[in-house]
């Protein structure tokens, strides 16, 4: 009969966790070119996905560890990331699911790719350009304003404006008596808009965008200015450094 | 561009006789002169309002979004950054590093698309900021009140060597 030990080795498994990606002048990224505070970021990413008393093993010639660990964990893991492929996010203990979103913020913004293998089977992949389904159930009603140059306007069915700005661009539903009554062309002009649209909890990103309201561009009333100036020198008498008076009512800095 | 004002900023834009009164008003002066979206958070009011006369920041050309559920998931999260880095960087037990409500204001202003902060605060805001910074957090730059403004926000490409220590 064999001992608990032999078991346990016997019901061990590996996982491959790796990133790719390339530097900035071009060159496909691995231990010898990334910094030891990114490699830090990885190794704690990968750590809070499968634990703190697994055995991870960073391979030589890209950024790839070797996870090995007991069949249950391993199989958890690959449950989860098959949750997450298939947007079930509700499914995912919420410190992995933290992890799976920062790895797909990561790669959007950094252009990397992660990956999890088990026994040769790709598991999960993330990445820019790779979608996953959208978890359900988890949207928000917010608001937002946008500022950004209009670069098309009109439609025939479902009337709309498309915002453009450094972060993207926004399609925005608008009433079709809207654009009629639109006293200029605001095509290619630069406009600022409240919208109505949903926040996905999960995603963490705005969606579904409705024009609320055009929001004019600031104007300063000199009178009111100078009027809050006087009143407001009244009312802080003796609150010169303002940050002083701050740490106290927040309860104390140290 | 959208610049948040932080609490510091809009007591010194409001109260003359702040140490950094004048560069507030000149940084409100040039932004309403570029078109530029000025916003301040309800959070701020929420302080502000302690002592001062809320009708005074409504009559000045703010916007004033709300503070809902995206501000709220984000300002959790960099919450908990702020506990993991208190732990690394207090001195003493009972040392508060970083405050809540600087979290809170930075969290609404980098969901608001926000560009810049400004304000005086040159220790918890600033230190709060940096922490998130160095987790990987993006964030607007925060810029000083009394560390040149203007150059710092863009809005002159000349630098005012008077602020200068």
């Amino acid at each position: 009969m064999k001992n608990v030990a032999a078991r346990q080795r016997e019901d061990r498994k590996t996982l491959e966790l790796s990133v790719k990606g390339v530097t900035g002048d071009g060159r496909k990224i691995s231990l010898r070119n990334t910094d030891i505070d990114t490699l830090t970021k990885y190794l704690g990413q990968w750590r809070r996905l499968v634990g703190q008393n697994v055995d991870i093993k960073l391979e030589n010639g890209s950024i790839k560890a070797t996870v090995t660990a007991t069949s249950a964990l391993i199989a958890g893991l690959v449950a989860d990331c098959d949750h997450y492929a298939k947007g079930q996010t509700t499914e995912i203990p919420e410190e992995r699911l933290s992890v799976f979103l920062q790895m797909e913020q990561d790669a959007k913004e950094g252009h990397r790719q992660y990956g999890v293998t088990c026994e040769g089977r790709q598991c999960l992949r993330i990445g820019p350009g790779i979608h996953r389904k959208a978890a359900r159930n988890r949207v928000e009603e917010a608001e937002l304003e946008i500022e950004g140059a209009v670069t098309d306007a009109g439609g025939e069915g479902s009337p709309n404006i498309h915002l453009f700005n450094k972060h993207g661009k926004y399609t925005i539903s608008v009433d079709r008596q809207f654009l009629e009554g639109l006293s200029e062309n605001i095509l290619y002009k630069t406009i600022r808009v409240l919208v109505k649209c949903k926040y996905d909890v999960v995603e963490q990103v705005y969606k579904d965008y409705t024009l609320k309201e055009l929001v004019d561009m600031p104007v300063l009333d000199e009178q009111k200015l100078t009027a809050a100036i006087k009143q407001g020198t009244k009312d802080w008498q003796g609150v010169d450094d303002p940050y002083k008076w701050l740490v106290s009512v927040r309860g104390g800095e140290e | 561009m959208t610049v948040l004002f932080d609490t510091c900023a809009l007591i010194s834009l409001l109260n003359e006789k702040a140490i950094c009164h004048v560069s507030a008003e000149q940084c409100l002066r040039k932004l309403v002169e570029g078109k530029h979206r000025i916003v301040v958070s309800p959070l701020t009011l929420a302080e502000y309002g302690v002592k001062g006369n809320l009708a005074d920041v409504y009559a000045q050309p703010f916007r004033i979004p709300n503070f809902g559920v995206p501000h709220a998931e984000k300002a959790a999260k960099f919450r908990a950054v702020t506990c993991d880095a208190e732990k690394v960087e207090r001195k003493k037990p009972h040392d508060r590093q970083f405050i809540a409500t600087d979290t809170m204001i930075l969290a609404q202003a980098a969901a608001e698309q926000v560009d810049r902060v400004l304000t005086n605060d040159t220790r918890t805001f600033t230190r709060t900021a940096e922490a998130l910074k160095k987790a990987g957090e993006i964030l607007p730059n925060v810029v000083l009140l009394n560390d040149d403004p203007l150059y710092h926000l863009g809005l002159t490409s000349q630098r005012n060597f008077d602020f200068e220590k």
